[in-house]
């Protein structure tokens, strides 16, 4: 079966992140860039099919700056047989990422579409869901467990929703979101690092797809969270109770 | 295939991720001491992951199951691994007691035996040089085989070798040719644990590590011809190639130990407040980061350059030298500064910084002590002079 998995360029989530003084933007020198940790796991998802079901394929495909070629090397490292970049600004807002999904899709007609539920930079969550609304397929977000029938024609995913645990089923093709105990990705190996310069990358100019991508929000401002304010000693149980009522306001 | 500069940093990120995710947590789990040798068994478990992942035996050439990685991008991850803390140091890319390029000259049998399961990390050796009356004067080996018919037998002591209590065999060099000295008269000897005659000696407690050196003791231990590695008198010749390479991993280990020792200091001098401001406010503290900052870029440099000139096949003999003797005097300059950075707290067993400190000051001394560089870069100078 053919897996398609997505590969977001995110900041690492260890950098510290300090936002433009004219609050533009975040500043992106000299930060780490990784793969979006939850596209790891969906990599890794579909690496597993893959090991399962024989002739089976992984394509990574990512949408954004060409320097994404970094992430989509470290997914083929891993294990994934070839990977498409869609060549764009970085920034797009979901609903176009999600169309410029849709026509790849349609182009590879995966059997399955394995994304990270969000990544961890805009935190939107939405280009899974718009994708399988555009597409009109089935869609499972969040999943901590996926099983496919024998004879990979429908999917099973256990999702974490508030308070436990819910089990859909479905026929596929359909887009599955991960969530972070769907797996723990493996690292890519030295030799895995080396063997993926030699598979495929293809490029496509996001303008060759046509479809509208331009934006309909604007970003106003960004600005980091308020600086911690120290803590405060107090001297009594009253004195906490009489901070806690008149200062901070809680009780 | 080659690789570049993108694969080995890409490399490093994973041989990052595999030390704090796995390998640490197990010592942890495991409750290790930081000191001692962990067990056999979970020595082998951390080789055998390494070596799945392309760390363990990286420079080793393919054929022979390694990574077929240039020794000037294996010195890039031996940086990136000793930058990190953990007792499994030995086990990651692969220390004296594991793969040795030495080992390329086996024959079919000793390949199958010993260099393919040591690439593997199945298996580990010792390099069995040293004895109580012969370090840096090789011509000093007191350690005898005497030829019979079609064996040799072994009487004799080495001490202070690394993995000699956990090694499956040994590489032991004795004298086959008493006349011939250390002029083709010393030979090479692959010898199992086991052999009857060979026994494992005192295990030394030494001020870096306990468990790791021990000692070799040969009374009337019978080989093979067959256990000859390469030709008999050659065993000084096979060793001189591969020491090299070994004074330039040494140059890489100090230079990824300051890293470690660098990084500690600066966030120590920017967090510690006297007085009433960081003492790294001060210029006293600024100038010892300053300097260990400036070393240990020069021994970046020597170590990237010289292993470079090593992949190219150049003379390194000299080079090879100079990085040894000034990476490893820079290592112990650096552990003392940070300790004095830290003041008392440096001295607390919890920083890890005084064994850095204890571990780096055998640096000066294995593979060739600074006096013995010292007079082979001269020596090489007036060589060149007068060819």
């Amino acid at each position: 079966m053919k897996i398609l998995a997505t590969v977001k360029r995110v900041p690492d989530p260890e950098t510290s992140i300090k936002v433009k003084p004219d609050g533009s933007g975040i500043v992106a020198d000299n930060i780490k860039w990784v793969v979006n940790p939850f596209d790891e796991i969906a990599v890794e998802e579909s690496l597993r099919i893959k090991e399962k079901v024989a002739g089976s394929e992984v394509v990574l495909v990512s949408v954004g700056a060409k320097v994404a070629q970094e992430q989509l090397r470290t997914g083929l490292a891993m294990g994934a047989d070839r990977a498409i970049l869609v060549v764009a600004e970085d920034g797009l807002e979901p609903l176009a990422v999600a169309r410029v999904l849709v026509k790849v899709i349609e182009s590879e007609q995966p059997d399955l579409v394995v994304m990270g539920k969000q990544s961890i930079d805009d935190d939107s969550n939405a280009v899974g869901q718009m994708a399988a609304e555009l597409l009109g397929w089935p869609q499972a977000t969040f999943a901590s467990k996926l099983e496919l029938a024998g004879d990979q024609k429908t999917a099973t995913v256990t999702r974490e929703v508030d308070g436990g645990l819910e089990t859909l089923s479905f026929p596929l093709p359909g887009i599955v979101t991960t969530d972070l105990r769907l797996n723990e990705p493996r690292y890519a190996s030295l030799p895995g690092i080396m063997k993926a310069r030699k598979k495929e990358l293809k490029e496509i100019e996001v303008g060759a797809l046509g479809v509208d991508v331009a934006p309909k929000a604007r970003l106003v401002k960004m600005e980091p969270p308020p600086k911690r304010q120290a803590g405060k000693k107090v001297a009594s149980v009253e004195e906490l109770v009489h901070l806690l009522h008149t200062e901070a306001k809680v009780i | 295939m080659t690789t570049t500069a993108y694969d080995i940093e890409a490399s490093k990120d994973t041989l990052g991720r595999f030390l704090r995710d796995e390998v640490i947590p197990l010592e942890k789990e495991a409750g290790l001491s930081p000191d001692v040798a962990p067990p056999a068994e979970l020595r082998r478990k951390v080789r055998r992951r390494a070596h799945a992942l392309g760390f363990y035996a990286a420079d080793m050439p393919r054929e022979a199951g390694g990574g077929g990685l240039a020794l000037s991008e294996r010195v890039l991850l031996d940086m990136e691994a000793l930058s990190h803390e953990t007792v499994f140091f030995e086990d990651v890319m692969g220390g004296p007691g594991g793969p040795s390029s030495i080992l390329l000259a086996c024959d079919e049998r000793q390949r199958e035996k010993y260099l393919l399961p040591l690439v593997r990390g199945e298996i580990t050796t010792c390099f069995a040089l040293s004895e109580p009356e012969a370090g840096s004067d090789a011509g000093g080996l007191r350690l005898r085989a005497r030829r019979t018919n079609g064996t040799y037998v072994l009487n004799g002591t080495k001490n202070i070798i690394t993995n000699a209590p956990q090694c499956d065999f040994a590489m032991v060099f004795a004298v086959t040719d008493e006349a011939r000295g250390a002029m083709g008269g010393i030979t090479c000897f692959l010898v199992d644990k086991g052999t009857p005659g060979f026994s494992v000696g005192r295990v030394h407690t030494c001020m870096g590590f306990t468990g790791f050196q021990g000692e070799l003791v040969f009374e009337e231990c019978e080989v093979p011809a067959a256990s000859i590695l390469g030709q008999e008198g050659y065993g000084l010749a096979l060793a001189l190639d591969w020491i090299n390479a070994n004074r330039i991993k040494i140059g890489a280990a100090a230079a990824g130990l300051s890293r470690r020792l660098l990084a500690a200091s600066t966030a120590y001098a920017a967090r510690r407040r006297q007085f009433g401001r960081p003492i790294g406010d001060n210029q006293g503290i600024q100038w010892k980061l300053a300097d260990m900052a400036t070393e240990l870029f020069a021994v970046e440099s020597m170590v990237t350059r010289v292993a470079a000139m090593w992949d190219r096949k150049l003379d390194v003999r000299k080079e090879a030298a100079m990085v040894k003797l000034y990476a490893s005097e820079m290592v112990n300059r650096a552990a003392y500064e940070a300790i004095q950075i830290h003041g008392g707290t440096g001295c607390l067993l919890e920083t890890g910084l005084e064994r850095v400190a204890r571990m780096v000051r055998v640096y000066t001394i294995v593979e060739g002590t600074s006096e013995i560089q010292r007079i082979g870069i001269a020596r090489r100078l007036l060589k060149e002079l007068a060819a």
